[in-house]
């Protein structure tokens, strides 16, 4: 039997482009927090230019991420209501206050950092660690509220973006550690380099074992979402077959986790710069494209 | 005492002859411009045709080819009325970051249209597409049950244009009024009860395949026809 839709409305979508990039660059601030203070916290003093080149792009990339959110807006002159009224059940709710209580502590944390005060940037990195963790933590939640969504509404959305987060930022935070080396190895002692190096096959590391780790997530949940109802099923083959097969599974994935963890993983190949390099690119842009599939791909399937 | 009051609607599908009179009535009502709509009739065919026909379409059908033998016994048109189902626990309220929207102590889901600040959370939401951004005033607005005739005792614009009287509002807690007596009476159905939003709309004689949003999504979601509204 066949069945043909003669008359339907679909609803602009709600979710834009914006959002996407405003998740990618809070993945992004996240994830470089979150290495700066533990490379921090560990306290070893190699890890020290981590944790500078870290929290200064903490700095630069949090001041442009409002913008993304209240352009967003469709009364952007309003954005201040956020603050007069809490609403617990919402996870933006929650947002706002994380928004603001992350760069407070994170100031702080970089102020005492800079001024090489170990103790206190170790203490306000013990305070700022959760935010750090939950400013992007919430996005997570954004989506997995959102219960007319299959592909957002599961139970692994909030680890998994955490998950990217801390890919994207680690991604980021290579390629600037690689540039640095390359621009500045040569006025350097034998002893510095091998820090240097030491420092970026330790990032090269994290990052490859936060993508194996992602690889899982998305494995679990389309798998899961093949047990699961009709509308999960019809999302997951638009995720595996469909419009957004080439982007999520090929770009984002195989591109943007499994080779670049490859690299990372073979020895021979981990010793290449420009090798670490593409890597760190390619899962960049694995990152962005997850959430534009995640955005997108979610609002694909008709509600109506 | 103040007899309680819980606003609902049936909409009883084996009256609905689907001449779109509630959406053009609503249309209206609300001044809703051009390319959304508060409610409208979602109209499907079935059957057993491999090249299905339009019988009673409003424009020429691009799938129709054989008109003349895509037609009743071999295949049926169903109507469906879509609207904001007022849901006894609605996750647009739930997910508010301002509580902008709320719902009236009657039921009624309504937006703050002074307090919302245009977030669009709850129209990623809201499992029945029912929210749109007006894309004159930039505000999220909805199907209200036009709260503004329902407070002075008129039924909604829709209700009363329904020349077949297949849309019934009325107090659901009342036992006299007509919307209770269909629900004791009849079978009823709601719209994606998987959600637990538990709706105040109710249906008799829904069909399955017109109250699913995934039948026939595949050739038409992207139809160019939906393309440009
Ligand atoms: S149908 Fe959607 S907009 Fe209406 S009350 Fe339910 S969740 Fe809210
Ligand atoms: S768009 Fe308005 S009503 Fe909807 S969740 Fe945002 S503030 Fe609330």
């Amino acid at each position: 039997m066949e069945v043909q839709v003669l008359y339907n409305v679909f609803h602009h979508e709600a979710v834009s482009l914006l959002i996407a990039i405003y998740f990618h660059i809070v993945g992004l601030h996240a994830g470089c927090s979150i290495v700066s203070i533990t490379a921090t916290l560990l306290g070893k003093t190699e890890y020290k230019p981590v944790a500078k080149i870290g929290a200064i792009f903490v700095i630069i990339l949090f001041s442009i991420s409002p913008i993304f959110l209240l352009t967003d807006l469709f009364q952007p002159l309003r954005f201040w209501y956020l603050f007069l009224h809490f609403n617990p059940t919402s996870p933006l709710s929650w947002g706002t206050f994380f928004l603001c209580a992350y760069p407070t502590f994170t100031g702080i944390y970089i102020y005492f950092l800079f001024k090489n005060n170990v103790k206190w940037s170790k203490i306000f990195g013990v305070i700022s660690l959760p935010f750090a963790i939950s400013v992007h933590g919430y996005t997570g939640f954004v989506l997995g509220f959102a219960k007319a969504r299959v592909l957002w509404n599961t139970a692994v959305m909030p680890s998994y973006f955490l998950c990217s987060a801390m890919i994207s930022g680690m991604a980021f935070m290579l390629i600037v550690a690689l540039i640095r080396y390359r621009f500045t190895y040569k006025d350097k002692t034998v002893e510095e380099r091998e820090k240097d190096l030491h420092i970026i096959d330790l990032l090269a590391k994290w990052m490859a074992g936060f993508m194996i780790l992602n690889v899982f997530y998305v494995f679990s949940d389309i798998t899961v979402m093949y047990y699961h109802t009709e509308d999960a099923f019809e999302t997951v083959e638009l995720v595996r077959l469909g419009k957004f097969s080439f982007l999520y599974i090929w770009v984002d994935n195989v591109l943007g986790n499994i080779i670049p963890s490859l690299i990372i993983i073979f020895k021979k190949t981990r010793k290449s710069h420009l090798l670490l390099l593409i890597a760190a690119i390619l899962a960049s842009i694995g990152v962005f494209v997850m959430r534009y599939v995640m955005v997108f791909g979610g609002q694909y399937v008709p509600l109506s | 005492m103040e007899k309680e009051v819980r606003w609902g609607m049936v909409v009883d599908l084996r009256r609905c002859v689907g001449c779109h009179a509630c959406q053009v009535a609503c249309k209206a009502e609300h001044e809703v411009p051009l390319g959304v709509w508060r409610i409208w009739v979602k109209v499907i065919q079935k059957g057993y045709y491999p090249e299905m026909a339009a019988v009673s379409l409003p424009w020429d059908c691009p799938y129709c080819e054989r008109p003349e033998e895509a037609r009743y016994p071999r295949m049926q048109t169903l109507f469906l009325p879509w609207l904001c189902n007022h849901c006894e626990r609605p996750i647009c309220n739930t997910v508010c970051p301002v509580g902008a929207a709320y719902k009236r102590k009657d039921g009624i889901v309504l937006i703050d249209p002074h307090r919302c600040i245009g977030c669009n959370y709850c129209r990623a939401a809201c499992p029945y597409n029912v929210r749109f951004a007006n894309p004159i005033t930039g505000m999220i607005q909805k199907c209200d049950f036009c709260v503004h005739r329902v407070d002075a005792g008129l039924p909604p614009a829709c209700v009363e244009a329904c020349p077949t009287n297949a849309m019934v509002f009325g107090n659901l807690r009342d036992p006299s009024s007509k919307v209770s007596q269909l629900i004791s009476k009849e079978k009823v159905q709601v719209l994606k009860q998987i959600m637990a939003t538990f709706p105040q709309v109710y249906y008799i004689g829904l069909d399955k395949d017109v109250a699913d949003p995934l039948k026939g999504w595949e050739k038409h979601f992207y139809h160019k026809e939906y393309e440009r509204l």
